[in-house]
């Protein structure tokens, strides 16, 4: 048998690993949904060219994390001419759209253009929504409601925390069960949360959570703000996606309701030290019972 | 449309892989500097475009790595277009001081010309506003001051006084601070080492060696004749040997057609003191600097000959060597926007190699005028100039597959006729070998004590 090429053999390139549009919506099982929807409806030539756009974008995106914004822009000019040919089909075409608008909504965010980034994640949706009803691709739900956390950390950079706040804890509701998907979502009822893995509404309600913990570090809900955290609550007997999520919002409105000792100390085997990126939930509790004996 | 092999490729000949008897090529993107070991069957599917005979895991690996570009793209613009993004993308504000123009040596390359002068008082506040004014245009995040020569520790006196100033400029500007040194390691002893690194965060160090006393005395002589070699040499073996000090220590070898053989010596020599690890070694060949020096040196493809085994025997030896190019986004100061040295006259330049040269006037295309005087702060035309150039097909780098990795070479030395292309060029195909091998010894190193157990 020939050899085939040595640094890269088949065993090490799951599709998870292969495809990264971990920068638009992150998650593997995210990944590996998109991944199986293309190979099941396209040729390899044309998995190949979507593969290329994917690239150029996921390199743009690392650009524009890393604040080298001319670079970016370069790397997306690339990633759109891949990703408009002709001869892509018309849902390879709104793939690499998809994964290419949300990104750019990035770095409009990075350039502070907040009006085009908004633009551009509703752009993002636009291609979604195509996705997921002309094409089937249900998986595009997930990264709608992925969109709807960056609306939440635009909204925080603009200074509009009410609105941020609103839209963050319906999203939540809505990922925990709770509350029916935001009306921003332009969702369909039928098509429900259930046509995605545990795993994944999970990890994106732990994001969104986060967004809104780090809200809670300098901004303080009103008492309607409150109540609306509280009615995203799942019901109690409930199995929710995420139970740190769960416990966190129960440990936030017992503290916003100023009954903080009682439920924070329910939670606070659950908000130890070792939450990783998520240790924010733990010192936006940390802030709010300060808060608490401050007040 | 599909896709295409890229033009910024470089392939091995076939090798017979003795492991396991399959004969194989090297294939080196220098779009990404990455290279792939190819079976001769792939090879040949992929020099011919039939990528459908290929898994589609290996095809998917070569368009991701950039081996393989849209049959439609212009891959030119797209190289370009990098390096231009990239220039405009750099958070570092790099700045070359030339603190004197005198230098104790007399090489024979060099045609500078020396004089005891420094950096006048006015002239060091004159730079440290146009440095100020910068950092308060732009958005750096780091302020680099590289010290050249003449020889920069001639002038110790101007660094004492511009360093602590430029350092506060950096944290007012809330950057950080480092700077580079290439020196002729006369001066550099146990002191001066210290103080380079630990009062003006010096944290490169850069000496020339130009092979063992016998060569290099001929070549790097005192200005009065007398020989250099055994003061250097120790100086920078002492620094090599401290632990106490954080920083990079290169060793350049100018290398001619009068020293060629000595450069396997100087680097055994190095070894035997048991420093090597410490020391990026790298040989250059003597170049045009305004005069007819290249003359003196080897021809290109001798040069390139020689320096692979150079690199093998520092590889052997424990040197750390870079064998592959890396891609070169931003060339030189040449392509910096806000690039730019000063001599110790208060002249500006956006080029290194112009200053103190009686062949370049003030009027040379890379002078930026005085610093009473000064050309605008920004040099963002200036810097694109190059790359215009090369999209124009000025020089023959548009069709050479190493662009991405060469930048193009010496803008000034195209200008001045010269073809400054770097030796990889040349001899590319042996260091992809050279890497590979290297490579292979290090896993084998690796997996030996797992295997033993």
């Amino acid at each position: 048998m020939q050899p085939a090429i040595e640094p890269a053999r088949a065993e090490e390139r799951s599709p998870a690993s292969a495809h990264p549009v971990d920068a638009a919506a992150g998650g593997a099982a995210f990944q590996r949904a998109v991944w199986e929807s293309l190979v099941a409806s396209t040729d390899a030539l044309e998995r190949l060219r979507v593969l290329h756009a994917w690239d150029a974008s996921t390199r743009a995106l690392r650009m524009a994390r890393e604040g080298r914004l001319a670079s970016a822009a370069q790397h997306f000019r690339e990633s759109e001419r891949a990703g408009e040919s002709a001869s892509l089909s018309p849902m390879s075409q709104a793939l690499c759209a998809s994964v290419r608008e949300s990104a750019l909504a990035y770095l409009e965010f990075r350039r502070g253009d907040h009006a085009s980034a908004e633009l551009r994640l509703r752009r993002a949706m636009e291609h979604d929504i195509e996705l997921e009803r002309r094409h089937g691709m249900s998986v595009f739900y997930m990264h709608r409601v992925q969109l709807l956390h960056n609306f939440v950390r635009l909204h925080v950079h603009e200074g509009d925390f009410a609105r941020a706040w609103s839209l963050g804890v319906r999203t939540l509701g809505h990922l925990q069960g709770a509350l029916p998907a935001p009306i921003e979502l332009a969702a369909r009822r039928d098509v429900p949360l259930r046509t995605a893995s545990t795993a994944l509404v999970a990890a994106m309600a732990c994001q969104v959570a986060c967004e809104l913990a780090k809200l809670l570090l300098t901004w303080r809900p009103d008492g309607r703000a409150v109540e609306l955290l509280a009615s995203a609550l799942a019901p109690e007997g409930s199995e929710a996606p995420s139970e740190l999520c769960s416990a966190w919002m129960r440990a936030v409105v017992a503290c916003l309701r100023g009954d903080g000792d009682h439920v924070s100390e329910e939670c606070e085997a659950l908000l130890q030290p070792g939450l990783g990126r998520m240790a924010v939930l733990r010192e936006s509790l940390e802030v709010l019972r300060l808060r608490g004996s401050d007040g | 449309m599909g896709f295409k092999l890229s033009r910024y490729h470089v392939v091995t000949d076939r090798f017979r892989d003795m492991r396991d008897g399959l004969d194989k090529r090297l294939l080196f993107s220098t779009r990404t500097a990455q290279y792939r070991v190819v079976g001769e069957r792939e090879w040949r599917a992929i020099e011919q475009g039939r990528f459908d005979g290929l898994p589609q895991f290996v095809v998917e690996d070569l368009v991701r790595s950039e081996f393989l570009a849209p049959a439609e793209e212009n891959e030119l613009a797209t190289i370009l277009g990098r390096n231009r993004a990239a220039a405009e993308d750099s958070r570092s504000l790099y700045q070359v001081v030339q603190p004197t123009a005198a230098c104790q040596m007399g090489c024979g390359y060099c045609s500078q010309i020396h004089r005891a002068r420094a950096l006048s008082p006015e002239h060091q506040d004159q730079f440290l506003q146009r440095v100020e004014a910068r950092l308060r245009v732009g958005r750096f995040e780091r302020l680099k001051i590289g010290w050249f020569g003449a020889e920069p520790l001639l002038g110790l006196a101007v660094m004492r006084r511009m360093s602590p100033k430029l350092r506060e400029l950096a944290e007012l500007h809330d950057c950080e601070y480092e700077a580079k040194i290439v020196t002729n390691g006369l001066l550099l002893d146990a002191d001066v080492s210290t103080e380079l690194v630990e009062s003006h965060c010096v944290r490169s160090i850069e000496v020339t060696i130009d092979g063992p006393a016998e060569f290099h005395d001929r070549s790097r002589p005192l200005k009065g004749g007398q020989a250099t070699q055994r003061r250097v040499f120790d100086n920078f073996v002492a620094l090599a040997a401290r632990d106490d000090l954080d920083v990079r220590l290169s060793l350049r070898c100018n290398v001619g057609r009068a020293n060629a053989d000595g450069v396997d010596e100087l680097l055994r020599s190095i070894a035997e003191a048991g420093v090597q690890a410490r020391i990026h070694f790298y040989a250059a060949p003597i170049h045009a600097w305004g005069n007819d020096a290249d003359q003196q040196g080897l021809t290109p493809d001798e040069f390139a000959a020689r320096e692979v085994g150079w690199m093998a025997l520092a590889a052997e030896l424990g040197f750390p060597v870079a064998v592959l190019p890396e891609r070169a986004e931003i060339l030189c100061l040449a392509t910096m926007p806000q690039g730019e040295l000063v001599d110790a006259n208060g002249g500006l330049f956006q080029c290194t190699e112009v200053s103190y040269l009686a062949a370049y006037g003030p009027d040379h295309e890379y002078a930026r005028g005085r610093l009473e005087s000064p050309a605008a702060l920004d040099g963002t035309e200036r810097a694109h100039a190059w790359s215009r150039e090369v999209e124009s097909g000025a020089t023959p780098c548009a069709q050479c597959p190493m662009l991405p990795v060469c930048g193009g070479g010496c803008p000034k030395l195209w200008r001045e006729g010269h073809e400054p292309c770097p030796s990889a060029k040349r001899n590319i195909r042996l260091r992809l070998l050279l890497a590979h091998a290297l490579e292979r010894k290090r896993a084998t190193t690796r997996t030996e004590p797992a295997t033993r157990a």
